[in-house]
């Protein structure tokens, strides 16, 4: 059996790809995951800190 | 003290407790990053950039497809951790300030209960992510045991050090950066 944080992060990720896939699929129950991106980044102050996040990704994963 | 924190964006309290946490942990880089974008954040909530805002800007599909292709070759064919890696991520970081710094064009979207729902489901997702990283950490750290509390660095370490491994990393990384930039968003 796999570490819990293992399984927590699977979880997590097979939730978010359902999630995503029912946008596609019903979106009158959830919006498609590109309408929410295009809504929260409607506000400045937001766009930095998601562009600050995914920088960070990058810089964590590929220099350090 | 309401009117002090008056329109703060909720992302700033998040910021700041991720650099607390890098400072704690001892992590200087990660305490620095953060630390500048928590900077960053109060100062574009309390408007001290002072200079003249941009409109949003335009890119092309030929020229963001050749800057995609540009930095993931640097990034997949030099050693990872080595100065390429480092000068690019560093000429990347402004490049990717200037991209989301510009005016906020129209009204605030009014929300919707169906985005409200979204928007719930997301942001519990990624809660659930981070508690669950958090939680793995602090147990790996009491317990010295980083196999049966692994971190998501711990477990992407190996799969990055392969070529292959690093190489759908580096197309999910760049994906996501067009996706949240929406550069090929049409509307």
């Amino acid at each position: 059996m796999p570490p819990i944080p293992v399984i927590e992060y699977l979880a997590v990720i097979l939730a978010g790809f359902a999630a995503w896939l029912f946008g596609r699929l019903r979106p009158d129950l959830i919006s498609p995951f590109g309408d929410l991106i295009a809504r929260i980044m409607h506000n400045r102050n937001t766009r930095i800190a998601v562009i600050v996040v995914w920088w960070w990704l990058g810089w964590h994963f590929f220099t350090v | 003290m309401k009117r002090l924190l008056s329109g703060i964006n909720p992302w700033l309290p998040v910021f700041a407790f991720v650099t607390m946490f890098h400072v704690m942990r001892g992590s200087t880089g990660d305490a620095i990053i953060f630390g500048i974008g928590t900077a960053l954040l109060i100062a574009d909530w309390k408007k001290l950039f002072k200079w003249h805002m941009p409109e949003r800007p335009k890119f092309g599909k030929v020229s963001v497809a050749l800057a995609i292709l540009v930095s993931s070759s640097v990034l997949f064919f030099s050693e990872r951790g080595g100065w390429q890696d480092v000068v690019l991520l560093l000429a990347l970081a402004p490049i990717a300030l200037t991209l989301v710094y510009y005016r906020d064009h129209g009204p605030k979207p009014s929300s919707t209960r169906l985005m409200a729902r979204t928007k719930w489901i997301w942001l519990t997702l990624a809660l659930v992510m981070a508690v669950s990283e958090l939680f793995a950490y602090i147990w790996a750290s009491v317990f010295k045991d980083d196999q049966s509390y692994p971190t998501i660095s711990i477990i992407v370490n190996p799969v990055l050090e392969s070529p292959y491994g690093r190489g759908i990393f580096l197309i999910l990384w760049m994906l996501i950066g067009v996706g949240i930039l929406q550069l090929w968003r049409k509307k």
